[in-house]
């Protein structure tokens, strides 16, 4: 890789925080999130209170039901959602500074180069007109100032380091020349060119065969330990989660209802809809044999009950369970937005 | 729930005898560059009568051609497909309408399955009407009956779709399904666009229709954990073959193909890690190759971290190495895969 060099203007700047940063830090911080969209008819609340953290270099999993709010937390934390439509409330601090109120000029800065973003399909991310070349190099060059020779020998070697056999040849072709791993590869590699601080990758490998998902996987997961880069991983995937990450967020009809380091919570869950969902893995039940499933559905952004929103799907669900249910600590490390956490004994992904 | 699920009584067809057999199944596609795709390139299996016969393979091995070709939404370019015992191929129109409504296909996607513009109801007796079967009166009797059978409240059917959910819109595409009385269906990737949560709620309900009704399906999915957990016999697609063919079981934990073993260790196992196995990941390199030009031999070679000169020269032969588990490698074993060599 680039260490080998003397000066290098893309990893000199991530020296001085290094790899043993103190396991309390936190490199983003995302404080009491709100987000609500305005449409025609007045103003629909997705997310609520949303809070959580990522450390630094650290891997964490956010799962939960379609329509929950994964996407939307994830575009929320770039900026990348409609401006005109969108309400938020609270903090996102990333290395202390806010990214809600930080000035579009200063959030262009941020964007690509300390946070970058992974998409589902990366058809969305390239651009079709553009060589490969031209968009990894000008992802560079927004950032930094480089030759375009050098930016180009960058290029080349950001292809090598995620497997895109014969890089220098591939650097000049169209992203429509790729296949679907070696586009979702081009993604990464236009995600680290400029080796961020944090990745948040959005279902990067829902698209991908389980063959390609397993090599994409380990390829951000070795490369974000090998460059300290942190990674939030949004997926319906739960094994993903379980083999890349250090913490899970769950979240329910817009909240986070479970913050737990990933083995503790796939053991023993704390809220009633993690343990429903790990139930609902074919894996957990004998053949032939009914599956678990959670009954029922979300409710519409526009209809949520007043107290615990999962309370209509809850098999422990009790008259007390029509209160606000604030997250609450729930263990070493760990929370859970349930007031029975600790009644209950509920079952994870281990039989 | 917590119904026993048992193989069906069946009291119309022998078990073990065959609702669709292929044989050497071929369908090609011409693009638009005047070349050939080989979606599907001779291949042979049979499905039993009231068996759940499950279909894996990655994306673009032809999983979805073969679907469609066993309810002769396509024509084979080449071999035959039987109901039956009779050859698709030879039978007279009239003969061929009558026996073709048997055989019915669920798509993965319950949203684009349904007419926004139409009620479910309106949706659900339209096949009905095509046919031109009964009066308006029985039609809409059969659909609200078929709503019922798969879980939903009569209300449903004055509904439009984007008031349902996408479960409750899946239900409405197997109730539809089900008001033709097939005998049999093909489930592409039925539960793909569902939720977690709500998934084993539809495969019940696959299960318990087969209960009562003696269905027998052809189960597409790339879910290896779904197909293990609802298939009695499982079928690995690789480039348009088969590569391996066997009790879900055998297939499932002790494959004999390289693939079928390189694709079970892929899957992520939502375990804490010290339940995990730590090394059982295969590294397969690459991806599928084009079915426009697949490669020489076996399909597999130019990822098989087994191939050897023999692979690049030879198509492995079908080979039945335990009782019914069939698989084409010309080194795997009833012990299992070749090891790299
Ligand atoms: N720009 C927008 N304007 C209005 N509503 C939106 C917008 N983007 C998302 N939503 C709504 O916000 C809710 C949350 O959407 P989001 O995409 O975050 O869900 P998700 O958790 O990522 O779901 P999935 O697992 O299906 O990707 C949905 O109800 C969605 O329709
Ligand atoms: N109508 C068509 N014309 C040309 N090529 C086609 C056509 N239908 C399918 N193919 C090609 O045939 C091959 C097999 O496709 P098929 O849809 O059967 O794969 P599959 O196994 O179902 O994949 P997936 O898991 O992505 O659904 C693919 O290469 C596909 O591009
Ligand atoms: S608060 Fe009550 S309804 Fe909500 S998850 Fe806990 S037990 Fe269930
Ligand atoms: S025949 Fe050769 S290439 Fe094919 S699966 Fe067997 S060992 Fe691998
Ligand atoms: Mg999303
Ligand atoms: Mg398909």
């Amino acid at each position: 890789m680039c260490s080998s060099k003397a000066v290098d203007p893309v990893t000199a700047r991530r020296e001085p925080s290094g790899q043993a940063s103190a396991a309390n830090e936190r490199l983003l911080d995302v404080q009491g999130l709100s987000i609500s969209f305005r449409n025609r008819n007045g103003e629909v609340a997705i997310t609520r209170d949303v809070s959580f953290f990522v450390r630094p270099g650290e891997r964490v999993g956010v799962v939960g039901e379609s329509g929950c709010g994964k996407s939307v937390t994830g575009l929320s934390i770039l900026r990348l959602l409609p401006e005109r439509s969108t309400r938020i409330q609270g903090r996102i601090l990333f290395e202390g500074q806010d990214l809600v109120t930080l000035p579009a000029r200063r959030m262009r800065q941020i964007r690509g180069r300390d946070i970058s973003m992974i998409f589902q399909e990366p058809m969305t991310a390239l651009d079709p007109v553009f060589t490969v070349g031209e968009q990894l190099s000008e992802a560079l060059r927004t950032h930094f100032k480089m030759s375009a020779k050098e930016a180009r020998e960058r290029g080349i070697e950001a292809l090598a380091e995620v497997g895109i056999p014969a890089p220098a040849r591939r650097y000049d072709e169209y992203p429509h020349h790729f296949s679907g791993g070696m586009r979702q590869r081009v993604m990464i590699a236009m995600a680290l060119i400029c080796r961020p601080k944090l990745i948040i990758a959005d279902e990067p490998t829902t698209a991908l065969d389980v063959t390609v998902q397993a090599q994409i996987m380990d390829l951000l997961c070795e490369l974000s330990e090998s460059t300290g880069t942190a990674l939030l991983l949004i997926t319906h995937d739960l094994g993903v989660v379980a083999e890349s990450c250090s913490r899970m967020l769950t979240m329910y009809a817009g909240e986070v209802v479970e913050d737990a380091p990933v083995d503790d919570v796939l053991r023993r869950p704390r809220h009633p809809y993690t343990s429903g969902l790990l139930r609902s893995l074919p894996r957990l039940s004998v053949r032939g044999q009914p599956l678990p499933s959670i009954p029922g559905r979300v409710p519409a952004p526009n209809r949520m009950p007043v107290g615990c929103r999962f309370r209509e799907r809850c098999p422990y669900a009790v008259s007390a369970c029509e209160q606000y249910q604030a997250i609450q600590p729930a263990g070493p490390d760990r929370q859970a937005r349930c007031w029975r956490h600790d009644q209950l004994e509920l079952p994870g992904a281990v039989n | 729930m917590g119904v026993q699920v048992a193989k069906p009584d069946l009291s119309t067809a022998a078990a073990g005898e065959a609702v669709v057999t292929v044989e050497d199944l071929r369908i090609h596609f011409a693009t638009r560059d005047g070349q050939t795709v080989k979606a599907v390139d001779g291949v042979s299996f049979a499905i039993r009568a009231g068996e759940t016969f499950g279909i894996i393979g990655e994306s673009g091995s032809g999983k979805t051609t073969v679907g469609r070709a066993l309810v002769g939404l396509l024509r084979p370019s080449g071999g035959r497909i039987l109901y039956g015992d009779r050859d698709v191929g030879s039978l007279s129109t009239r003969e061929y309408r009558r026996l073709r409504r048997d055989y019915q296909i669920i798509f993965q996607d319950p949203h684009a399955a349904l007419n926004p513009r139409m009620t479910i109801l309106s949706s659900m007796v339209e096949p009905l009407e095509i046919l031109g079967e009964g009066t308006a009166d029985s039609r809409r009797r059969i659909a609200l009956e078929a709503l019922e059978r798969a879980g939903l409240a009569p209300e449903i059917a004055a509904r439009y779709p984007h008031e349902l959910s996408g479960g409750q819109k899946q239900r409405v595409n197997i109730a539809r399904a089900l008001t033709l009385r097939p005998k049999f269906i093909v489930c592409d990737e039925v539960v793909a666009a569902l939720d977690v949560s709500i998934r084993g709620d539809i495969l019940n309900l696959f299960a318990e229709l087969q209960r009562e009704l003696g269905l027998t399906y052809a189960f597409i999915t790339h879910d290896i954990s779904v197909v293990a957990h609802i298939s009695d016999r499982v079928g690995v697609m690789y480039l348009g073959r088969l590569a391996e063919l066997g009790p879900a079981e055998a297939v499932t934990e002790r494959p004999l193909h390289p693939y079928t073993q390189a694709l079970l260790s892929a899957e992520p196992i939502p375990l804490p890690s010290d339940l995990r196995n730590k090394n059982k990941r295969i590294r397969l390199s690459g991806e599928i190759p084009s079915p426009v030009s697949p490669p020489s031999g076996c399909r597999f070679r130019t990822r098989c971290p087994a191939a050897t000169e023999r692979c690049a020269q030879q198509a492995p032969e079908w080979r039945e190495l335990a009782p019914d588990h069939w698989v084409a490698c010309h080194f795997a074993t009833p012990d299992g895969p070749p090891t790299a060599a």
